[in-house]
């Protein structure tokens, strides 16, 4: 590709709009259930031709953008679970510390 | 006299159900479709997608139906949604490849997304068509079955279309 791994970070920080655009897009194509329910899009698996891209909720919190150029991972699925632990992970932190700010304040 | 076109449309269809409507259990994917690009037209400049040859494993998906979503659910109500969807999903990726040119990791051939109940895959098989799969069973995405269903499609029909040309 012919440019650094910081100017590779820089570009996947530019990518991270247009991704949450289709993800937002793609969300307002509701409903996708056959009753009508709306059913909301939690994550979107992106394999390109050379790696790939994941964006996903995190909880009710945000979102996780995550990007490799490592083909190999995402063939085998290591990377779709690396990014589902790092997802479960920081939404467990959050809702520790959401707790504990409800805790405080309760005790407060 | 059959022709070449008609042998590989029935390949196709066979593909399809042996991965889907007849995989036994049924399990993963309770919808497949294989469609082709057709040219852009002119108002938008987007390719549509005519679908060639789908698959659903009706029981299976009628049960999943009637357990989250309630009896009036039809299994084919479902997968008119789906159809619905495909087209959409095509045409919102092509635009993101466009955007994501700067990334320089190239066109997306696969995407998978994650829905509350379930989820649905686009991948491409070749440079003018795709396979869609999608699934109620969350479970079955949790654990990498219709990935691997889609992929094992995905390598068949390539298989296809290497013997009897695209």
């Amino acid at each position: 590709m012919g440019h650094t791994a910081e100017r590779q970070v820089e570009i996947w920080q530019q990518s991270v709009a247009p991704v949450a655009n289709f993800f937002s897009k793609l969300w307002s194509l509701e409903p996708l259930e056959a009753d009508g329910a709306p059913s909301s899009l939690t994550r979107v698996v992106l394999d390109a031709e050379v790696g790939g891209l994941f964006y996903g909720t995190v909880g009710s919190y945000g979102w996780l953008f995550a990007a490799t150029l490592d083909q190999q991972p995402l063939n085998t699925g290591l990377a779709e679970q690396h990014f589902a632990v790092a997802v479960k992970h920081i939404a467990g932190a959050l809702d520790e510390t959401k707790g504990s700010k409800v805790r405080k304040a309760a005790h407060d | 006299m059959i022709s070449m076109a008609e042998v590989k449309v029935s390949i196709v269809q066979d593909v399809l159900d042996n991965n889907v409507k007849l995989r036994r259990p049924p399990i993963g994917l309770n919808y497949a479709a294989y469609a082709v690009l057709t040219l852009p037209d002119g108002e938008n400049g987007e390719h549509g997608l005519q679908v060639i040859g789908r698959s659903s494993n009706h029981k299976y998906l009628k049960q999943l139906l009637e357990r989250f979503s309630g009896p009036s659910c039809t299994p084919d109500a479902q997968i008119k949604l789906w159809e619905e969807l495909l087209p959409k999903v095509h045409n919102a990726l092509a635009l993101l490849d466009g955007a994501l040119v700067l990334a320089g990791q190239g066109e997306n051939v696969r995407a998978v997304f994650d829905v509350d109940m379930g989820g649905f895959f686009y991948n491409r098989v070749n440079s003018h068509s795709i396979l869609f799969g999608a699934t109620l069973d969350q479970s079955q995405i949790n654990h990498g079955q219709c990935d691997r269903e889609m992929k094992q499609m995905v390598t068949e029909l390539q298989a296809v279309f290497t013997a009897h040309g695209a």
